[in-house]
């Protein structure tokens, strides 16, 4: 497997970007609406475009964690909390991915995105149970939520991941994507 | 000794046939100031990307030939290598800044060289006053205008005083007083000793002061220079019975001085002239609506400008400097709405199945001219004409907005170029 | 107690530590008198340091507001709604109150202080310098979409064509060419740089541990 490039590190970095900025957009619309993963799914289907590019084009394990982990540093600086529920749910995807070796095939970038997505709901209800307290523990680990939820969320990434592939092609096409 | 030595040199891009240069071969001793010009696509950009290392590394493609410094072969370095003896400017300032001080920028460069810290300050000192900036040293990199950009990175290039210096247009977003200044900076810094290469398009400005000049013609040295066409006065019409399209009084917006009034009649073309920063795309952006203005009236088709700009879309048109922010279709034909006369117009014609995105500089502009006109707006507005054109690509998009105003349509360009004036016929307004 | 300036040029460092030791012993309190002296001090850091604007000051004051209510209306107990509340905020205030004095530059060289892995340092770079660029451009597509008579805004089936397509087109090229920016600038993550203003401890460092300290001993005896 070669080694990761200065361009590799750049292009995650671009990707980062692309996510803060979706996330910039949409999650202030949804800031007050207290259901456990509701700003994961509407950030999904952007989001999931970079992430899709950036597995498209990296394809190695670790991609994933080189794009969130950025994120989870950046955003660590608005909470410590969203830096938190991000490095799990990187890990989480890192983890199942690494059993089929990175993001070569479009499945393995559909599994990455709606691994990715539908377990940063979970670590974020559990991420803000704890923090929150007993009182929100309670309401956001009530399964008749949480559940929908997080497949609710999995299937915005699924969207991400749709349009993204879109994009590749297109990009493919114009000869801006060597992988 | 020669700095630089390049010996049939030939690269030929990943799946194309045709060599983008074949054969070159050039020289360059320490105290010379090579220019390179030619067409769009006719390979200058290319041979700077292989003398930098950028191809074949980040372009794909067969290169053969030898490159030399002090005539040793650096063919086999990569970019960072190379680095220590080239500094190069890219076309896009904007690429080259990593960090958010201008202070700091600098000292990016030194620290990448691992340079013992205690002699960077002096360093950053130096670059500061002759560039002029050490009253804003502190002043963050968003405060900077394109121009003080293009500055800031030749500053910091120059502090890493590399004895080849490969610039990619470097007098593109510099006004008449920032040109001649960098013009003397660097007849100086030739007179220190260091090699200069330069591409640029604005011949007028550099021809005085270089060494020696080519022009690249289809990958291979050519002898004379194209010239831009200019329009026979003799078949001026007068415009002043036709009737007026666009009428602007006693506007104003933010900081700039009243703007003069301006009146467009059908088949007219305007060039807006004056300095950077004087306010001509805040003139652009006003009539197109993008910006509202502070005071003042704007008076379209006779009627007062609407609100909304999408409205105001239906009679404007506006070319804008970065066509990469005005391509949307997946193919050329798509992108003029399927008008096959203004691809051929604008010599597109074998492109029309292409991405637009895989088109050259160049050839992206004269698309998003064409997809603006294909709308049939009543005036077209265009913001710097010549940034990134040549001369045979900048008299397609001239003849093609002359057949535009002959048929009625009236223009509104800026550039920094006075030959355009003329070349259009053109009335000027000065800012 | 502090100047204005004061915290923004306390060693970065050593303000991740202690936001890390806030967080933690805001989540090991049990007691409402330790959590409100620590939500107490944060406010003040806040307050002395950044000028906060209004709009946010209440819409922060409503969140709360509405947080204890909630919190008593499950809970049935308005003190232990109370207490969760002001964790909560013990536990959010410590990064913004970080973040907002200080400078990205200052963190960069921070992180390249300890030795962080450089490609991690140079993510961070990439993102604070290029965030900013990529949102005008995404402005200036918006722009070209209204002078080509499309108004995003009320045509959401646009939204892929007319603005992700060509912003990633945009983000694309900037990725290879900023590659190249950084190479031909001498930049490689492998090689040793200069560090040309290291970080040193300085006499206002020793101040803020101590006053961090003292704060953390009087939490601890409200606590016990």
């Amino acid at each position: 497997m070669s080694r990761w490039q200065l361009r590799d590190y750049v292009f995650a970095a671009f990707m980062t970007i692309g996510i803060a900025i979706a996330s910039v957009i949409t999650v202030p619309l949804t800031l007050s609406i207290p259901l456990p993963g509701v700003r994961t799914i509407v950030w999904a289907p952007f989001a999931g475009i970079f992430l899709t590019l950036g597995m498209a084009r990296l394809q190695r394990c670790g991609s994933v964690a080189l794009m969130i982990g950025t994120l989870a540093m950046l955003l660590s600086r608005i909470s410590w909390i969203i830096g938190a529920f991000l490095v799990g749910a990187l890990l989480i995807t890192e983890g199942v991915l690494w059993f089929r070796g990175g993001y070569r095939q479009r499945l393995d970038r559909l599994i990455g995105n709606v691994v990715f997505f539908a377990s940063a709901t979970v670590t974020g209800a559990i991420v803000g149970a704890y923090a929150a307290g007993d009182a929100f523990a309670a309401w956001i680990s009530q399964a008749w939520i949480l559940i929908p939820m997080t497949l609710l969320s999995g299937l915005a990434g699924a969207i991400g991941w749709w349009m993204g592939e879109k994009i590749v092609t297109q990009l493919q096409r114009a000869g801006k994507l060597n992988v | 000794m020669a700095e630089l030595t390049i010996e049939n040199l030939s690269f030929t891009y990943a799946g194309q046939t045709q060599p983008a240069l074949q054969d070159i071969n050039l020289s360059v001793s320490s105290g010379e100031l090579v220019l390179i010009t030619g067409a769009t696509g006719s390979g200058k950009s290319t041979l700077l990307n292989c003398i930098a290392g950028i191809a074949p590394t980040y372009t794909a493609g067969i290169l053969s030939g030898d490159l030399c410094y002090q005539n040793q072969s650096i063919l086999h370095w990569d970019i960072k290598a190379r680095s220590r003896y080239l500094g190069f400017l890219l076309q896009n300032v904007e690429t080259q800044i990593f960090t958010d001080r201008i202070s700091d920028e600098i000292a990016f460069g030194l620290e990448n060289l691992n340079l013992p810290p205690e002699q960077i300050p002096d360093l950053i000192n130096a670059a500061l006053s002759e560039f002029n900036l050490t009253q804003q040293q502190h002043w963050t990199i968003q405060q900077l205008s394109a121009g003080q950009k293009q500055r800031l990175v030749i500053a910091c290039i120059l502090a890493m005083k590399q004895p080849i210096l490969l610039m990619d247009e470097p007098f593109a977003y510099l006004d008449r007083a920032s040109a001649s200044f960098l013009l003397d900076l660097l007849q100086s810094h030739a007179a220190q000793g260091q090699a200069i290469v330069l591409i640029e398009h604005r011949l007028d400005l550099v021809q005085s002061i270089c060494t020696q000049s080519f022009c690249l013609h289809k990958g291979q040295w050519l002898t004379q220079t194209p010239k831009i066409q200019s329009v026979d006065r003799s078949s001026e019409v007068d415009h002043s019975t036709k009737p007026i399209v666009l009428q602007c009084r006693n506007l104003s917006w933010g900081g700039y001085p009243q703007f003069p009034d301006l009146t467009l009649r059908a088949g007219e073309t305007t060039l807006l002239q004056g300095e950077n920063g004087c306010g001509k795309t805040t003139l652009l952006k006003l009539i197109s609506g993008l910006l509202r203005p502070t005071t003042g009236t704007i008076e379209l088709l006779g009627k007062p400008q609407p609100r909304r700009i999408v409205e105001i879309s239906r009679a404007i048109g506006f070319v804008l400097q970065n066509p990469n922010h005005q391509l949307f279709a997946e193919s050329v034909l798509q992108e003029v709405q399927n008008d096959r006369e203004i691809l051929t117009q604008l010599n597109l014609e074998e492109q029309l199945e292409r991405h637009p995105r895989s088109l050259s500089q160049g050839q992206k502009r004269r698309l998003t001219l064409g997809a603006v006109l294909a709308r049939r707006p009543k005036v077209c507005l265009l913001d710097e004409i010549t940034v990134g054109q040549d001369a045979t690509s900048l008299n397609l998009m001239l003849e093609l907005l002359k057949r535009f105003t002959q048929a009625g349509g009236a223009v509104i360009v800026t550039s920094y170029d006075p030959q355009v004036a003329n070349a259009l016929g053109a009335k000027i307004l000065t800012l | 107690m502090f100047s204005r300036k004061f915290l923004f040029s306390v060693n970065p460092l050593l303000k991740i530590g202690v936001s890390l030791a806030i967080v933690a012993v805001a989540l090991s309190l049990k007691t409402l008198d330790a959590i409100v002296v620590l939500v107490i001090v944060l406010l003040a850091l806040l307050v002395t340091s950044i000028r906060i604007p209004l709009k946010s000051a209440i819409a922060v004051i409503i969140a709360f507001l509405l947080f204890i209510a909630f919190g008593t209306l499950t809970l049935s107990n308005w003190q232990l709604a109370l207490f969760y509340a002001l964790r909560l905020l013990a536990l959010s205030l410590p990064a913004p109150v970080f973040a907002l004095t200080t400078s990205p530059t200052d963190l960069v060289r921070a992180l390249q202080a300890i030795k962080l892995p450089s490609f991690l340092v140079l993510s961070l770079m990439l993102v604070w310098r290029f965030l900013p660029v990529i949102q005008q451009e995404s402005q200036r597509i918006l722009e070209a979409n209204q002078l080509r008579g499309v108004e995003l805004s009320r045509q959401p089936h646009r939204w892929f064509s007319g603005l992700f397509v060509p912003l990633v087109f945009r983000i694309v090229s900037y990725a290879d060419e900023v590659t190249i920016g950084l190479e031909t600038r001498g930049y490689d993550p492998s090689l040793p740089r200069t560090i040309s203003k290291p970080l040193t401890w300085q006499s206002r460092d020793t101040v803020f541990t101590i006053a961090s300290w003292l704060i953390f001993g009087i939490v601890a005896h409200l606590e016990f």
